[in-house]
């Protein structure tokens, strides 16, 4: 499913490229401006951003400071992670709670130049994209507990 | 409150919680504490959405996908084999080369990292086959880099711009003058080492020579020229100027110089989409964050206690960028834009310093903090790409800040190596 969705992604980008290069093409060749595709790569870079960001917590791929994390052990490393992940958790249920409210209240709002598209299905992306965060999480958590529960200490390099 | 969403930040970046979700969590829990139970929910993904509904931010994915595309098209080989033609004659000349390389790469990319990963690769195993000491092609590589984001296009400087509502365009041609001056600046030091090590030089081009690296690298050395062309006449934005260099990329890469196949194509727009969802969601978080912030009066009360201390433009300047070099030794490039950079502007565009010009500042600032330790990201991709140890990296890249320094200060103390250009152009 993963590959499926980084291909997702990449036909997003693909698509926002083109909006936005037809933006150009559209006015400077054939002299007239488009109203609407401005407003519509927009929102594919909304969409892309937050199904991105899905994809970057399955992988631990999010930037993050690594300075004194790499300076530790391999189990304390782990432990780390796991609290990592357990931080991760309420900040994203609740803006995944947050974009379910909104996709209900503006399912009926419709972009301002382009009228097929809600702003709800925009805020649907985002809580889609927000519960693959938490199905994310909820898996790394599972398989690091697993891994640092099961592994002993090794060295000095270890937990003490 | 205060203390909790700054000091509180600070804790979960050093705890290596993701920067985004340090910023979603502290800001969650202060939103908490102001309004309790009664909490507004779903202005949290409001926020988030609204901060990276931007058009200006188009650029960044764009700009990062025509660097990634020119990498992989054997463009940086061809720019690389150029810049030798033209300035590997003089004392040191690969080494020069890279400086000169890193510029014209600037033209097409906006972000150091591109640079040195890209384009750094090439250099290294150019400099080290000609019998460099592979200490200071790292070190020359790393510094050259920084000058991507100064000279135009730049991913940070859409980003201050944003936060700032400082024109884009510009900022862009603002960074052309302190671009060149890195350059030259970086030269001149790669000089004093050629001369004290005896780095070997290549022979004075022939005229021939010349006109074969020229036809060889016209269509790449075009790139800057059309998006700064573009931009300047007012054909295209700075987001539809990086379209058009994505478009001209693709072309590059498949009609003209057939190095890029569908697979390559479909993987630069993969990875491309990682990097702009890595950087969209801070960006993302950082607008909920930074509402906040704004709320509880902190960056006003920050802005006036600096203005209590000094209203002299240039007392201000110098003590904001000693702070910045040592927010840059910590803070990503851009999180430290996005939450800094409005405190910032408020005190500097109250003591009448033009927003252009400051731009610049911080971000040549901010660019050298890439290169400082302990979270220095240029000094990681160099670890990787040079295969050598950090400390090792920082030893060998340390001497090619100072250059980088000079500029600053230049730039610092004379407003118009930044200004006189936009002036120029779009009064």
């Amino acid at each position: 499913m993963k590959k499926r969705l980084e291909q997702i992604n990449a036909a997003i980008l693909f698509l926002m490229f083109l909006i936005t290069f037809f933006q150009v093409v559209s006015r400077v060749v054939l002299a007239t401006s488009s109203v609407w595709s401005e407003e519509l790569a927009r929102l594919t870079y909304v969409v892309m951003v937050f199904l991105g960001a899905a994809l970057l917590v399955r992988d631990d791929g999010l930037i993050r400071v690594t300075v004194l994390t790499d300076r530790v052990g391999k189990r304390a490393g782990k432990i780390f992670r796991i609290l990592t992940d357990l931080f991760c958790v309420p900040f994203v249920a609740v803006m995944t709670w947050g974009a379910w409210t909104n996709t209900r209240v503006n399912w009926t709002t419709y972009a301002p130049t382009i009228d097929w598209l809600s702003f709800g299905y925009v805020y649907l992306a985002i809580f889609l994209s927000g519960l693959l965060m938490l199905w994310y999480l909820v898996g790394n958590l599972i398989r690091d507990t697993r891994t640092t529960l099961g592994t002993p200490s090794q060295g000095p390099e270890g937990w003490q | 409150m205060t203390y909790i969403i700054t000091l509180g930040l600070i804790g979960l970046f050093m705890l290596g919680i993701p920067i985004a979700m340090s910023l979603g969590l502290t800001g969650l829990i202060a939103f908490f504490i102001e309004q309790g139970s009664r909490m507004n929910i779903p202005m949290i993904a409001q926020r988030m959405m609204y901060g990276i509904n931007n058009f200006v931010l188009l650029a960044v994915p764009l700009f990062i996908l025509s660097a990634r595309l020119m990498n992989t098209s054997g463009v940086t080989t061809r720019l690389f084999n150029f810049a030798t033609t033209i300035v590997g004659f003089l004392p040191g000349g690969l080494g020069h080369a890279n400086c000169v390389g890193s510029l014209i790469f600037a033209g097409m990319s906006g972000a150091a990292v591109a640079d040195a990963a890209g384009l750094g690769q090439v250099e290294i195993k150019a400099m080290d086959e000609a019998g460099y000491d592979h200490s200071f092609s790292v070190a020359v590589t790393a510094a050259s880099s920084t000058i991507g984001p100064i000279f135009p296009p730049s991913i940070p400087m859409v980003i201050y711009g944003l936060v700032g509502g400082v024109s884009v365009g510009r900022l862009f041609l603002g960074g052309v003058v302190p671009g060149v001056l890195m350059t030259a600046a970086l030269m001149a030091m790669v000089w004093l080492y050629a001369e004290k090590r005896g780095y070997p030089k290549t022979p004075f081009p022939t005229f021939r020579q010349i006109v074969k690296a020229c036809v060889d690298a016209f269509l790449p050395l075009m790139t800057p020229a059309i998006l700064l062309g573009g931009i300047w006449t007012g054909w295209f934005t700075p987001t539809e100027a990086a379209a058009v260099a994505v478009a001209y990329a693709l072309i590059l890469g498949t009609i003209i110089y057939h190095e890029l196949g569908l697979r390559d194509v479909v993987q630069v727009f993969a990875d491309s989409a990682r990097d702009t969802a890595a950087l969209g969601f801070i960006v993302a978080a950082a607008s909920f964050y930074g509402w906040l912030l704004m709320r509880t009066g902190a960056p006003t009360a920050m802005a006036e206690g600096m203005l209590e201390f000094s209203r002299n433009p240039l007392v201000l300047l110098l003590i904001i960028n000693l702070f910045l070099l040592v927010v840059g030794c910590f803070f990503e490039t851009i999180v430290a834009l996005l939450i800094l950079g409005p405190i910032l502007l408020e005190v500097t565009s109250k003591v009448g310093i033009d927003p252009v010009h400051f731009g610049v500042i911080m971000v040549l600032n901010l660019m050298i903090g890439l290169l400082t330790p302990p979270f220095g990201v240029v000094l990681f991709v160099m670890v990787q790409v040079g295969n050598m140890s950090f400390e090792e990296v920082v030893k060998a890249t340390w001497p090619f800040i100072i250059p980088l320094l000079v500029v600053l200060f230049m730039i610092t103390l004379w407003p118009p190596l930044v200004t006189w250009l936009p002036n120029l152009v779009m009064s």
